[in-house]
């Protein structure tokens, strides 16, 4: 091998998670932007659902990833990046509804959801524009139950639905014990499952 | 505030959850014959059934992603608080010396480790060795050592990959930073396919 060949580092894509992530810890920002791209959409949809605002959204998302920089190199465990990176997510979710929250929250009518707007072709709907129509309709109800649930409860249902993360990370990413996760995915699903059938 | 750990529970007295975990099994004797169990069920499998749409459609949506300004306002903070760690003195002659920042150096190590198949290059310190000398010394003298933490495909030789990986590191800070590579100590920290 040409010692004096250019340095040219693997890319981020052909390693493993836990290699880039050492790799941004010791300040390389190719492995970062890698990151911050695999990240990003899932950190979004988790605060949209919470926050049910774009602009709230995105600046959480743009707040965690802040964090993220700056304190990568104190993470001692990188298999817990993801775990870490919802939990902060999560918290600032928290933060900015606990802010909110001296104001009356008004729920917006599932007309004005932007999320489903134009897009969703509901899957298996077969291309028939009434089942369409009709799942499309039972996605934003889901969407709008998720808004009369408890934060807590909220973050708990998203992060055990949407995001398919374990018992035990969602007890550490909350910091409560998976008996509470359990109690709270249990109240999460009666009370939507209540509010979904008076829609039927 | 005060958590409150009860499940909530059917008429029937089963819990949501059992009624929950028994959606996808065909119904029980019980269940068939109680009102309460087969109204949640029903009402449970129709939300299972929204919560799997929702899910499916959330990860397609692309419309559900943050506008492209969030990672530059990232990215630029991230450029402009970057981290090069220590600067290690390369260099030092009459006229002045020349110093080149850890990160730089880790760049090398990194590349270095990433020609060997089966290994991959994680945290990296790199350290003065301190001088004995105190005159001004030439170039390619001074001495480093190296700490790097690895993960390998399992499977992998470790004892001899670690003693060729020693061996690509000495010769990658030779050409491209010229300087010896004192110790080197090697951490296999995890297995990177299992």
């Amino acid at each position: 091998m040409d010692e004096r060949e250019p340095v040219v580092l693997t890319r981020p894509e052909d390693l493993d998670e836990a290699t880039v992530v050492a790799r941004a810890q010791d300040g390389n920002l190719e492995a970062f932007e890698y990151l911050v791209e695999a990240y990003q959409g899932r950190l979004f949809r988790l605060a949209f659902r919470m926050l049910h605002d774009r602009g709230d959204a995105e600046d959480v998302v743009q707040d965690t990833l802040v964090a993220c920089w700056r304190k990568l190199p104190l993470l001692k465990n990188v298999q817990a990046f993801s775990g870490w990176l919802y939990q902060m997510a999560i918290n600032r979710c928290l933060d900015s509804l606990r802010r909110r929250s001296s104001q009356a929250e008004v729920v917006q009518e599932s007309a004005t959801l932007q999320a489903t707007a134009g897009s969703s072709t509901g899957p298996g709907a077969g291309g028939d524009p009434a089942r369409e129509a009709e799942i499309s309709c039972e996605m934003d109800g889901l969407a709008t139950a998720l808004l009369s649930l408890p934060p807590e409860q909220r973050a708990c249902w998203l992060l055990r639905e949407i995001h398919e993360r374990s018992y035990a990370e969602i007890a550490a990413t909350l910091k409560v014990s998976e008996q509470t996760v359990r109690g709270r995915l249990a109240r999460a699903r009666a009370q939507l499952a209540e509010k979904m059938s008076q829609w039927q | 505030m005060a958590i409150d750990q009860t499940i909530p529970r059917l008429g029937c007295g089963r819990s949501i959850d059992e009624a929950w975990a028994a959606i996808k099994e065909p119904p029980t004797a019980h269940e068939n014959g109680c009102v309460q169990c087969r109204t949640a069920r029903a009402s449970l499998a129709n939300l299972a059934e929204a919560t799997r749409r929702l899910r499916d459609n959330d990860a397609e949506d692309t419309s559900l992603q943050p506008h492209h300004v969030v990672k530059d306002a990232v990215m630029n903070l991230a450029r402009a608080e970057v981290r090069r760690g220590n600067l290690l003195p390369v260099y030092r002659g009459d006229q002045g010396g020349i110093a080149m920042s850890e990160q730089a150096i880790i760049s090398v190590i990194w590349f270095g480790a990433d020609a060997l198949p089966g290994v991959r290059a994680r945290r990296c310190r790199v350290h003065p060795v301190p001088d004995i000398a105190d005159g001004p010394r030439p170039a390619g003298t001074a001495d480093i050592s190296v700490n790097l933490r690895i993960a390998v495909a399992s499977g992998t030789d470790i004892p001899g990959t670690a003693e060729l990986l020693r061996q690509r590191i000495i010769s990658v800070i030779t050409a491209h930073v010229g300087l010896n590579a004192g110790t080197i100590n090697i951490t296999v920290e995890d297995f990177y396919d299992v």
